[in-house]
């Protein structure tokens, strides 16, 4: 096995569970093999169809940037550097390639020798996902940094949204099982976010980068991260996760459903059930893999393995050979591990009994109620959250294991003193939490005397709220309470009742105090803690006047603040008013220079070009030279021609860190009008982006920060 | 009515009349008369550069000199190999396409058209090829298309500004004159056309582009012309297709088609065509460009019914005729293409090249009275650029009347216009040839390779006499260069088969 399974519960999907016909008895076989003779680029592999009742072709990316296509003579040439390419059925019956570059998205028709459209994108596109989204045509998606456009079939723009940060994979399924399909997104940030149409749907955490996205069955969709899971979800749940060391390069779906084919960057190939990960076939190729993709050959389906350097192996999936594999022994040999773990535990038991009073004194033992405390604990001088473990009757403790998904570095966190005359029966270990996302803590504490050559094991579960960096102020720290400059206000929603009930689930709160919450009136200051500890916190609530200020620095938090609010009182539309100056000033700021910036990039572009056009001329003029021997005029011609070189080199350096800026700040902006977004529920937010972009569109750029502020309704 | 006074228009409103009237050097003189009383008298000012820029105004939709840089050292084009038909570089190659014999190609290797346009000069091979080849005066192909043409056509007018530059362009305030509505295009037009600064002209265009909000179609052509002539396709399209998208225009359509035509698009092109005749039905322009592109991709059926279409709707389409014209001609109909080449006659226009195929049509439909009154009058008419040309179908005809000597006589006398006329070489060395003259033949084709690496008859006959002299090796390398012009060429095969054995045998 490449891993273990995580203490992850395996919930079964109903009808579609098993492919009958595939029992134990499947294997890979390959069924050809040649080589493109170039290095490929990695994960820029694709097999499109490109003439009309043609066959599936493998398309990939060399190193040098250029496209190469099985059976032709030559490779296409792109000016632009290749980040990524797929293929849509665009043509009249056969497939057109989309080339995604680090400005521009090109779609070309290689049966007839034209570019079908080409649009740019100024930050680049980084993956695409081809296919029906929602009630929109067909269309083609394309993942930016922090937005994600849509192309249909001529090229219009149909489609825009931000998201949070980069769009490393996307791909198009049904997650929530209504019979329509979402773009699920996956961004180095370990969120997978969901979009219904352009409405954000759902946000999942993982615990590393996003890598590999995509549909396998319906309404499942796998995922795999960079740190070696891989796993899927089935209908808003994540139905089974497998961790390993190595790195997934792809994963799809198998023709058949229900299956689903990994295949890892060291060479092997995994064919699995979607419904519970386990293998049914595996294979391997001897080189690191660059990409793979399932090709239709006739009735058959070929999974088609390219490695980096250029060689190329198909495998068919068919009944194997050599009859079943000893499955049976397998199991006989779990059964009898085990009834050896059992038949250990029950002489545990009987030795128990045997033994006498003053043997049990000997091995001091620990009193039978002996019980665990695991309580959040907030040291307000040095603002510091820590998790404070107490074992009753002064026993203690030996070790601790801390298992939390992404809160600590490699997963999990040991404490084991410095000496074992250290140990104590109440131990703090700090918490320094980054991100605002619920965690469950599974501890395990390890109890016993420094003489016992037993120890005793408590399990406990705790879940970290979702905002436990802040506490509520208590009077004698109101030094460090630092005034926020930023708020938001919007008005409560008739349907909370009991607002101390979100208080109570999200932030680290004496139970006692949280009634003051529902009280008609009230300011609550609340403590940043570490990292962020100079960021603090305050609500205003007015249940009188039905509105509910939240005080606080750090947009993120804010929004992640509003969403939360909102799902947990099930606030589908919220608008709200937002007051972030330093932000709008940001965004003014982004927005006066991008103008000016095009320009000059205009400018630039141009200047390298006829710079360009120079050395090239000199370059004929020098081969004009030395065809008719006159190699003194030859020899002056390429000074020159230096010359010229170091001149459009430094025209091309000039637009290129120009073109740099121009991207940091559409990005940052893109951010922006995110983050905005998100301090709005459902319907509301999404009119911010799509306001902002027509504002921008339309260079109506003054009423910007109006809608980032005020909504978009306010229009 | 006689006593009425002469009206004499004087000051601005005469520079406007004889600008009206097309007499731009009269009234670029009054404009500068004008400017020395008042020098910031704007409107004069524009009128000046109008005045200018149209005494050296090109069709930018006919400038397709394509310079050697541009050719050989592009990156625009995506596939360098397309698939035949597909491709300017790959035209088709069947029988119903360019067969060599039936329809001679270009000195280039490119389908032969009924006019002689720059574009038609796109040569395959290499660069090291096109260096190598000799390039006199005559048939020079510009360096680069920056330099070429347009750089001949600037330094023409420079001469005209006698007292130096009118606008000081280093010098000009360009972003408040670009922003102005009353003279930008003035402006714009004087720094393209006149001047040929085209990093300027761009930069007019871009301000110009922006004080109109985005959304002047005018700005976005021009910045489509300035990106075309830098080079940068890609943006020329962007512009050109949002051009569109404000207004639909034959010159835009057209523009777009040719950005097309240059990264080796010729579908696309066809397609823009296509869609500019659904909005302008039966449009000359957009009917010309598609019977173009039809013609250069070796589908010469479409091309004339594309051109038949043309001169459906503009009979006196002299480019269309001739086009007709010689595909009547050369499919075995010279009657039918005297008849079109008569029409062009009959317009009023003549030119020794014209004289010279009514002679060879009245040839081939067996008049020979005609025949020879018409070439006599090409010969009496010809300029030096095409005497090569005419003499060697003078020595064609010669051969087919079948006064050999005459006709070797005509053949040296086309060399002597023109050095690297292969044609004439080839045929000489055929007419050597039969005189048994082995070695000055071999000479012949052999310097006519030299000069036409890409020429069929070159190479099919050089290779010939290395058959009859034994040098297989040789007969096989130049067979197999033959073949690559004209893969169909059954004797080639025959001779390469006959020779396969001994390469075996070894």
């Amino acid at each position: 096995m490449d891993g273990d399974q995580t203490p992850e519960e395996q919930v079964e999907i109903g009808e579609s569970d098993q492919g009958p016909q595939f029992d134990d008895q499947v294997e890979l076989i390959d069924v050809f093999k040649y080589s493109l003779d170039q290095r490929i680029m990695d994960g820029c592999v694709i097999s499109a169809v490109l003439e009309p009742r043609g066959q599936d072709t493998i398309v990939a990316v060399s190193v040098t940037n250029k496209i190469v296509i099985k059976d032709t003579e030559t490779s296409l040439n792109i000016t632009e550097t290749i980040r990524c390419i797929a293929a849509a059925p665009f043509g009249d019956g056969y497939d057109c390639i989309l080339i995604g570059t680090d400005s521009s998205v090109i779609c070309y028709d290689v049966h007839n020798n034209l570019t079908v459209f080409r649009n740019d994108v100024p930050d680049g596109v980084n993956c695409f996902a081809y296919g029906k989204l929602g009630d929109n045509e067909d269309a083609i998606y394309c993942g930016g940094n922090c937005c994600i456009w849509g192309f249909d079939r001529t090229g219009a723009n149909t489609y825009w949204t931000v998201t949070g940060d980069q769009v490393t994979t996307m791909c198009l399924s049904d997650y929530d099982g209504d019979g329509e399909t979402e773009l699920v997104i996956g961004s180095p940030d370990f969120e997978i976010r969901v979009f219904k149409n352009d409405l954000m749907r759902a946000e999942l955490m993982e615990t590393d980068e996003i890598t590999c996205l995509s549909h396998v069955a319906s309404g499942c969709f796998a995922y795999s991260l960079n740190n070696g899971t891989i796993g899927t979800y089935v209908l808003k749940e994540r139905q089974w996760r497998i961790k390993s060391k190595s790195n997934v390069s792809k994963i799809f779906n198998f023709e058949e459903q229900g299956l689903m084919v990994v295949v890892w960057k060291q060479g092997k190939i995994d064919l699995r059930f979607s419904h519970n990960g386990e293998v049914l076939s595996r294979e391997s190729v001897s080189t690191p893999v660059a990409s793979a993709t399932l090709m239709r050959k006739g009735e058959d389906s070929i999974i088609t393995v390219v490695s980096l350097d250029g060689k190329v192996k198909g495998f068919k999936v068919q009944r194997a050979t050599h009859g079943a594999i000893d499955k049976t022994q397998q199991l006989i040999r779990e059964f009898g591990q085990k009834k050896h773990n059992l038949m250990m535990e029950l002489s545990n038991y009987e030795q128990e009994e045997q033994m006498t009073e003053a043997e049990k004194d000997r091995d001091f033992r620990i009193p039978a109620d002996t019980e665990v405390a695991v309580l959040f604990v907030v040291n307000c001088e040095a603002q510091l959250l820590s998790l404070r473990v107490e074992a009753s009757h002064d026993i203690p403790i030996r070790n601790v294991v801390i298992f939390a998904e992404g809160l600590f570095e490699g997963e999990s966190y040991i404490w084991i003193p410095p000496n074992e005359h250290q140990s104590r029966s109440t131990i703090d270990i700090p918490l320094i939490i980054d991100k605002d996302s619920t965690n469950d803590l599974h501890t395990k504490v390890f109890l016993g005397h420094v003489d016992s050559n037993k120890l005793m094991v408590m399990e406990n579960t705790r879940i970290l709220p979702r905002f436990c960096r802040f506490t509520l102020l208590k009077e004698e720290y109101q030094k460090y309470f630092y005034m926020p400059t930023c708020w938001i206000k919007f008005d409560i929603n008739p349907k909370v009742v009991k607002l101390s009930e979100w208080v109570l689930e999200s932030f680290t709160i004496d139970s006692s105090l949280v009634e003051m919450f529902d009280e008609a009136q009230g300011e609550f200051k609340f403590l940043g803690l570490r990292p962020k500890h100079e960021k603090s916190l305050m609500f205003r609530i007015s249940h009188t006047q039905k509105t509910f200020e939240i005080f606080h620095d750090s947009i993120e938090t804010l929004g992640a603040m509003v969403q939360s609010y909102a799902s947990f009182f099930q606030i589908q539309n919220m608008e709200c008013l937002a007051h972030f100056p330093d932000v709008f000033e940001e965004a003014e700021g982004i927005l006066e220079e991008i103008e000016p910036m095009t320009e000059v990039r205009d400018r630039l572009t141009t200047e390298l070009q006829e710079r360009q056009a120079a050395v090239k001329e000199i370059i004929i003029r020098a081969e004009d030279s030395i065809s008719i021997d006159n190699i003194p005029e030859a020899r002056k011609c390429y000074i020159r021609m230096k010359a010229n070189d170091a001149a459009a080199r430094q025209a091309a350096l000039l637009r290129w860190n120009n073109q740099e800026r121009c991207v940091k700040s559409l990005r940052r902006l893109n951010k922006i009008i995110e983050n905005f977004a998100r301090l709005r529920v459902g319907e509301p937010g999404r009119q911010i982006v799509v306001s902002c972009r027509s504002a921008i569109a339309d260079d109506n750029k003054q009423i910007v920060t109006k809608i980032l502020q005020y909504g978009a309704s306010s229009q | 009515m006689s006593e009425e006074p002469v009206i004499e228009f004087s000051g601005f409103i005469k520079a406007c009349r004889l600008f009206r009237e097309n007499r731009l050097s009269e009234a670029e003189a009054v404009c500068t008369n004008l400017l020395r009383k008042n020098p910031l008298d704007q409107a004069t000012w524009a009128l000046k550069l109008q005045c200018l820029s149209d005494s050296t105004y090109i069709d930018e939709l006919e400038n397709e000199d394509m310079g050697l840089a541009e050719t050989f050292l592009d990156q625009n084009v995506i596939a360098p190999n397309a698939r035949p038909g597909t491709s300017f570089a790959r035209p088709k190659t069947t029988a119903k396409g360019v067969n060599p014999i039936l329809r001679p190609t270009t000195n280039a290797g490119r389908p032969l058209s009924g006019v002689v346009r720059p574009q038609s000069s796109f040569k395959p091979g290499s660069m090291d090829q096109a260096v190598r080849t000799a390039r006199t005066a005559k048939t020079a192909r510009a360096v680069s298309s920056t330099s070429a043409r347009n750089m001949r056509l600037g330094t023409a007018s420079m001469a005209a500004g006698a007292d130096g530059e009118f606008v000081n362009l280093a010098r000009l305030n360009i972003d408040k004159y670009a922003a102005d509505p009353q003279v930008n295009r003035q402006l714009f037009e004087y720094v393209f056309y006149y001047i040929n600064d085209i990093k300027t002209a761009h930069q007019i265009a871009g301000t110009a582009s922006k004080a109109a909000g985005f959304e002047d179609y005018y700005w976005k052509n021009q910045l489509a012309k300035c990106y075309l002539r830098l080079g940068m396709i890609a943006d020329a399209t962007k512009q050109l297709q949002s051009s569109l998208e404000q207004r639909k225009l034959i010159e835009t359509f057209a523009f777009l088609a040719k950005t097309y035509n240059r990264v080796d698009q010729p579908m696309a092109a066809l397609k823009t065509y296509s869609a500019g005749l659904e909005v302008f039905p039966e449009d000359v322009t957009m009917l010309t460009g598609m019977a173009r592109v039809q013609e250069a991709l070796g589908e010469y059926d479409i091309s004339i019914a594309l051109y038949k279409r043309v001169l459906d709707a503009q009979a006196n389409n002299i480019e269309a005729i001739a086009c007709v014209a010689t595909t009547y001609y050369y499919g075995g109909k010279p009657e039918i293409a005297l008849r079109y080449y008569r029409r062009i006659l009959q317009m009023g226009y003549t030119s020794s090249e014209l004289f010279m195929n009514i002679g060879l049509c009245c040839l081939a439909a067996q008049q020979f009275d005609f025949a020879l009154s018409s070439i006599m009058r090409a010969q009496s008419t010809m300029t030096e650029d095409v005497a090569a040309d005419i003499w060697f179908n003078v020595a064609q005809v010669m051969v087919e009347v079948g006064d050999l000597p005459a006709a070797s006589r005509a053949y040296r006398i086309a060399l002597t216009h023109d050095p690297d006329h292969s044609e004439s070489l080839v045929n000489l060395g055929i007419l050597r040839y039969r005189e048994g003259k082995t070695d000055e033949a071999r000479s012949m084709y052999a310097a006519a390779v030299a000069k036409n690496p890409l020429m069929f008859e070159g190479n099919y006959n050089l290779g010939l006499v290395c058959f009859t002299q034994g040098k297989y090796h040789e007969c096989r390398r130049l067979m197999e260069r033959a073949l690559e012009v004209f893969p169909d060429h059954e004797h080639c095969k025959k001779i390469l088969n006959s020779i396969k054995p001994l390469y075996e045998s070894i």
